[in-house]
């Protein structure tokens, strides 16, 4: 009986626990804290946060319950984030949801979209500096692009290993997209360039909408055919919503199929950080060139509209502040620059003028993903 | 007619489909005089053709043919079909040997390899050109010394002998640079990488933005004809001149948004709370009185 007792409690979490799983907690209890608290990217902080404290249970090895044990249920769920299946379904939800005419009716937009995507390249050569492989400072450079279901597809790729902690930097810094932008944005922009009024957009028909998702797969998947599951399920969304003829679909996608993976890459994501593979000093870089990579973003898109105004004539120019909403955080960058400016505008509304660059940060990071998967893949 | 033209191209696309799976299958590795190597099934060591599927998807050969000699049925050796074992998964290899005997199992053939100096797989057919083919010399083989394809010094891929056997793996013995390393080696600094992949973004986007401008100026003009067209079908109609002042400003186009999303989101079909004069009244029915369900006490008197 004694022995039994004493078997027991050896397969507790109790007597498994280290302090790496216990740091490890607490993150994840932040986490939680951050979304309910401050409704930081609540959708995706919570089961990220919640599948932290699953993923750091102490367990006896053997017991068959880890994420990364073979055959057990939560290792088949991540089947679906090693294999790179969950974000190009997130990108057929996030197809169906987004909305292109901002983009279409103003595309010059569509540049900025590309210029934020130095924040990727920048944070390459950080990385490689630091003494990252390609393959791993391509996966980590992803972050700046501001799109989890593109790093998490990019790392599962590149550098598998780092997953866990790519996808949970990128998550973090699209929600602290608020507090890290404004500085930069301030610190690039006079108080002039704040005050520019742009035109209103004008109404895109119906044609445009439609033709928008066909030959912007066209293009982008001949020009990166590595990024075509990403592109392909983004584009197909958008048409779903777009043709007129495929409500339900659409509604699907961008509601129950996005929800069930969102679900299911934020369990599996946050369950991935096991302490004893996580809490280390590649982990602590990973973070640490995040950051970075977001701060480089913001700088290509502000300076990018900045340079563009000279060539614009008065009347035409494009308000700098749109230029951080170049990375693909939707639509948490496009409401950083709709917050900024109306700080010194009251009047001056720049949210719908800045959905146009921040839908083309989700074509841009698509097709950086695609190059540096072209390069730097097996 | 249409179901007929539909079935016709189903058909084509499969054959296709087929045709190209079934090319990127090798003939990766050969041994004529199998002295002290690998083994079959009966551990015996004889002949063996290493056939490899270069390809990224399955690659069924059941049908496909193994020959020493074109239109010898006697020195062809079909591949039999509907044994799971033929299907050749990507990149992956399977073994033929070759003792002459037809009776052995499905990865024996009816051929030797010391018969004609000519090896060729061809598709279920049986006919045309061969899929891949090797030739080479029966009297320069020695024992247990294999042929197989390698890249020579100038890259390009030739069938010679190998330093050693390799059944069922690559014939490359030495380790290869992982790609993105020699990538790394090429451009240490990262700013190669960066300048190509931001101008094949840049070049995405600015050929997106060409695009959709040109079809912009088509659309706006076609919906100024328009307008046009309906203002003179109305004949009579005063025409009102657009004036600077008409286009909507950021507090208008705010206000409309507002209203739009209140009226999308914050409308009910059925209200929560329902206010009515109709009287409530609930029929009777004896199935529902509580009265008859209760076990009636016993009246005593």
């Amino acid at each position: 009986m004694g022995d039994n007792i004493r078997e027991f409690i050896g397969f507790t979490g109790f007597a498994n626990v280290t302090w790496g799983h216990l740091a490890m907690i607490l993150v994840g209890c932040f986490f939680i804290f951050l979304a309910i608290r401050f409704k930081f990217e609540p959708m995706l902080l919570v089961p990220i946060g919640f599948g932290i404290l699953v993923g750091n249970i102490p367990f006896y090895p053997g017991m068959e319950v880890g994420i990364y044990e073979d055959g057990t249920v939560l290792n088949y769920l991540y089947f679906g984030v090693v294999k790179g299946i969950y974000p190009p379904l997130i990108f057929l939800g996030i197809g169906a949801l987004t909305d292109f005419s901002a983009l279409i009716s103003n595309p010059k937009l569509m540049t900025v979209g590309a210029a934020a995507q130095l924040g990727i390249f920048g944070a390459y050569i950080i990385a490689l500096q630091l003494g990252y492989t390609a393959a791993e400072s391509g996966a980590i450079a992803i972050i700046g692009g501001a799109d989890g279901p593109t790093a998490i597809f990019l790392s599962s790729k590149l550098a598998p290993d780092m997953m866990g902690a790519i996808a949970i930097s990128a998550y973090s810094y699209m929600a602290l997209v608020p507090l890290i932008q404004p500085p930069v944005m301030r610190l690039l922009t006079t108080k002039k360039e704040r005050l520019i009024r742009m035109k209103p957009p004008r109404p895109v028909s119906q044609l445009e909408k439609i033709l928008f998702p066909i030959i912007g797969l066209l293009l982008t998947a001949f020009l990166v055919p590595s990024g075509l599951p990403l592109l392909g399920m983004l584009f197909l969304g958008n048409l779903l919503k777009e043709s007129g003829v495929t409500r339900r679909l659409a509604v699907t996608a961008g509601g129950p199929l996005i929800d069930i993976v969102t679900i299911l890459i934020g369990l599996t994501v946050g369950a991935s950080t096991q302490a004893t593979t996580f809490l280390t000093a590649k982990s602590l870089g990973i973070f640490f060139l995040g950051a970075i990579s977001f701060v480089i973003a913001t700088f290509g898109g502000v300076m990018y509209v900045k340079i563009l105004n000279l060539f614009l004539k008065p009347g035409n120019k494009i308000n700098p502040l749109i230029g951080n909403a170049g990375v693909s955080a939707v639509p948490a960058a496009a409401r950083v620059s709709q917050d900024v400016g109306i700080k010194y505008d009251r009047t001056n509304y720049l949210l719908m003028h800045a959905m146009g660059p921040n839908v083309a940060g989700v074509i841009g990071s698509a097709v950086a993903a695609g190059v540096l998967l072209g390069f730097l893949g097996s | 007619m249409k179901k007929s033209l539909f079935l016709g191209l189903f058909l084509l696309l499969a054959a296709a489909g087929f045709a190209q799976n079934i090319r990127d299958v090798r003939i990766n590795e050969i041994l004529v005089k199998n002295v002290d190597n690998y083994e079959d099934d009966y551990g015996k060591r004889i002949g063996w053709i290493e056939l490899y599927n270069s390809g990224h998807a399955k690659v069924n050969l059941g049908g496909a043919y193994l020959t020493v000699k074109r239109g010898d049925k006697t020195l062809t050796y079909r591949i039999p079909k509907g044994d799971a074992r033929t299907v050749l998964g990507p990149q992956d290899y399977m073994i033929f040997f070759c003792d002459g005997s037809a009776t052995k199992g499905v990865f024996h053939t009816n051929f030797t390899l010391d018969q004609t100096g000519y090896i060729a797989l061809l598709d279920a057919s049986g006919k045309g050109t061969a899929i891949d083919s090797v030739m080479y010399n029966v009297a320069d083989q020695e024992p247990d010394i294999s042929m197989g394809r390698i890249e020579d010094a100038d890259g390009k891929i030739v069938f010679t002998k190998l330093k050693m056997t390799t059944p069922r793996a690559t014939n490359e013995l030495e380790e290869k640079v992982p790609h993105h390393e020699l990538f790394r080696q090429m451009d240490p600094s990262g700013v190669g990488m960066a300048i190509t992949a931001m101008s094949v973004v840049f070049t995405a986007l600015l050929c997106l933005y060409l695009i959709f401008r040109t079809l912009g100026k088509i659309s706006v003009g076609i919906a100024r004809r328009k307008e046009i067209r309906s203002k003179a079908s109305q004949g009579a109609a005063p025409a009102v001149a657009a004036r600077k002042g008409d286009a909507l400003t950021s507090d208008e186009i705010a206000a409309i948004g507002l209203a739009l999303y209140q009226y999308e989101n914050d409308l009910h079909d059925i209200e929560s709370t329902v206010l009515t004069f109709n009287r409530t009244a609930k029929a009777y029915s004896p199935w529902s009185s509580k009265i008859y369900g209760l076990r009636q006490l016993p009246n005593k008197k």
